[in-house]
């Protein structure tokens, strides 16, 4: 019933958004949607009942905790959108917030689907609604970021295709193409099949992941698009191919070639992490920069996955939590480039002086994302390590500890020259006496905060939810 | 008559494979829209008009009569009809096609499953390379567009061999899905014609670190 509110209030929105010429109503419109998004969430929660299915779709943990990440982020995205791109024509705007909304909607698809063709349509939705917000400033490398991005997409997605075909020839035309339908005669089937079907629908959700091999396109697409939408870009698309892509790999669990399928998701969780981090050192650009360390952290997410046990248990709550750091300092490093007229590094500065709040909010985010304690992503590595020693994965705890040393060194690095580097011109002094921007950096502080806090002590709550998550 | 459509389907691929102009791309993928409503007619297990408009909307419409027709703008408003002076010559890529076709074939037999129609997975896993060949030997855009439309229509071909049967719901929300994805793909190459002019992958090399 609250997913319905929500398509509902989309439709009603995009309806009001598209005919509407006045900047106020659009406001309204997008206040509306944010709010129904919120409430649909508490209404989920609240009224969950374990297993609840409807149609395609089924509301399980995994659904819920994506889904209300993306509320949060998109809600913050849409109010930060807003001050960054005040005084374009009403007309961009619309294009804007159309494309986020079909965006969110695409994304809520995803998470909840039970059904694996449903979650492929609603995943190569979300390519057709990135598009919108890649193209945003429409110049000749939006462009170019654009057609990269919806060409890889639509090629990776469609070999995805032709795995879920393969994985559907077990269940044959006469069952339904839930995932437990799926899962129920997955060990009966034939290996090669599998190990194909796999290795495609690996290939093709690694557009959305931001892994390896089809990484390159993600890391366009956050440089490209408007910064607060990156932030829902390298959050919630990314979570949205990883549910997809963790709903196969479930079903791979048991069966005779989940040890094949640790080895692979080994191999490209070592490949992402490494070229994450060799990129992150090379580029001058700190949208680019943010989202090679988005490469970096899902690599280890399949590294967890690859190396099964508790710690896929490090690798959910991972990339849960890295999303959420993610967002924050992609909504800060908006307001960085509003205050600087550029996302260059070399060409920020002093920013810890200019902007006190803001340079605490990247300092924290720079501890949260290098995985130092406090921080909840020193925890989910720790468990991801400990599973790497106990399983005897020498070599990989190698390439890890150097990979994570060289990503440390980078981030802080960086992080410090944007802090401290003196004689940086800015370009908008008025950034940071506005109220509106310091309401923003403040809500994204406390919920880098917040993942702190997850890092010093995890609510049994929290652990029991994850573990709900785990197949 | 099944292998004989078959057998055109890989000619065409072929064709291709050696032919320089947009114009005969754009003619070879309506081709191919047309055969695969052929194809999926012969398959038909039943008379189910939904099914039957379903199929003449997926092959004939889309295939055979949408994206041709959209091919044909991007040549007349780009004004480009010709693949990169710079691409693999015309006999290199008829030996790598060729290769691919023997690849597909030694694959397929392999494989050799009850569970499969192999006819039809050798084709598609010939359609599949061949898109992939052409993506990455072909310097226009253009071409990779192409590519990509053969690759579709490899999937196409995969789900019959698979023997697969989707709710039409189902299927429906993957053609529009899949529709739409090409009218925006032409619609940015539209654009990127508008100020690229000849479409090379070579100038689209602007986003650097």
């Amino acid at each position: 019933m609250a997913l319905i509110i929500v398509l509902i209030t989309f439709i009603a929105s995009v309806a009001i958004i598209s005919v509407s010429r006045r900047s106020s109503v659009i406001n309204m419109a997008m206040s509306a949607f944010c709010f129904i998004q919120l409430l649909s969430v508490v209404l989920l929660f609240t009224n969950r009942e374990s297993g609840s299915t409807s149609l395609f779709f089924n509301i399980d943990n995994i659904g819920l905790l994506f889904h209300s990440i993306m509320v949060v982020v998109s809600t913050l995205a849409i109010y930060q959108g807003r001050l960054y791109l005040t005084g374009i024509p009403v007309r961009e705007l619309k294009i804007y917030d159309i494309s986020i909304l079909c965006l969110c909607i695409s994304l809520m698809g995803v998470y909840y689907s039970d059904n694996i063709v449903i979650t492929w349509v609603f995943l190569e939705a979300t390519t057709l609604a990135s598009a919108g917000l890649v193209y945003h400033h429409r110049n000749i490398k939006n462009l170019e970021a654009t057609w990269k991005y919806i060409f890889v997409s639509s090629v990776g997605l469609t070999v995805a295709y032709l795995g879920i075909l393969l994985l559907s020839t077990t269940v044959g035309n006469d069952g339904s193409l839930t995932y437990s339908d799926i899962k129920n005669v997955f060990v009966d089937a034939d290996p090669l099949y599998m190990k194909l079907a796999f290795l495609f629908t690996l290939i093709g959700y690694s557009t959305k992941m931001e892994i390896f091999p089809f990484f390159a396109i993600g890391v366009d697409a956050n440089y490209s698009a408007p910064s607060p939408a990156s932030s829902l870009i390298s959050s919630g698309l990314v979570n949205g191919g990883f549910v997809a892509f963790y709903r196969i790999y479930a079903l791979t669990v048991d069966s005779e070639i989940y040890v094949w399928v640790k080895n692979v998701l080994l191999i490209t969780g070592l490949a992402s992490i490494v070229v994450g981090a060799l990129y992150l050192r090379h580029t001058n650009n700190i949208k680019r920069f943010l989202s090679y360390s988005t490469v970096e952290n899902v690599g280890i997410v399949i590294l967890g996955l690859g190396l099964g046990g508790m710690a896929v248990f490090g690798a959910l709550l991972h990339i849960a939590v890295h999303s959420i750091i993610k967002s924050s300092m992609f909504l800060q490093i908006s307001k960085v480039g509003k205050l600087f007229n550029t996302y260059r590094i070399n060409r920020i500065g002093d920013y810890l002086r200019v902007d006190q709040t803001g340079g605490l909010l990247l300092v924290i985010g720079m501890i949260s994302l290098t995985a130092l304690p406090p921080s909840a992503l020193f925890v989910s590595e720790l468990i991801i390590i400990k599973e790497m020693i106990s399983g005897g994965h020498w070599l990989v705890l190698f390439v890890f500890i150097v990979c994570s040393c060289y990503v440390i060194y980078s981030i802080v690095r960086r992080i410090l020259y944007i802090q401290y580097k003196k004689d940086r011109k800015i370009s908008d002094s008025s950034v940071i006496a506005d109220p509106k921007w310091k309401v923003s950096t403040w809500v994204a502080l406390v919920i880098v905060l917040l993942t702190m806090l997850l890092g010093v002590s995890m609510p049994a709550v929290v652990i029991n939810f994850i573990k709900g998550m785990m197949y | 008559m099944l292998l004989a459509l078959i057998i055109i389907f890989v000619i065409t691929i072929l064709y291709l494979s050696i032919t320089e102009r947009f114009r005969y791309y754009a003619m070879l993928i309506a081709v191919q829209g047309w055969i695969l409503f052929f194809i999926a007619i012969l398959r038909l297990h039943s008379s189910n008009v939904t099914e039957i408009i379903f199929i003449l909307t997926e092959t004939l419409l889309v295939k055979g009569l949408i994206t041709p027709l959209l091919l044909f703008n991007i040549i007349n408003r780009t004004g480009v009809n010709h693949v990169h002076k710079g691409s693999i010559p015309s006999l290199n890529s008829l030996i790598l096609f060729f290769t691919g076709l023997i690849a597909s074939i030694v694959i397929t037999y392999y494989i050799n499953d009850n569970k499969i129609n192999t006819l039809f997975f050798a084709v598609a896993l010939y359609a599949l390379i061949s898109g992939l060949i052409l993506i990455t030997t072909h310097k226009r855009i253009f071409s990779h567009l192409i590519g990509f439309l053969i690759i579709e229509n490899g999937v196409f071909l995969f789900s019959m061999a698979v023997g697969i049967e989707m709710p039409l719901l189902i299927n429906t929300v993957v053609l529009i899905d899949v529709l739409i994805s090409v009218l925006l793909l032409g619609l940015f190459l539209n654009k990127i014609g508008d100020k690229l002019h000849n479409l090379n992958s070579d100038e689209l090399s602007r986003l650097k670190n």
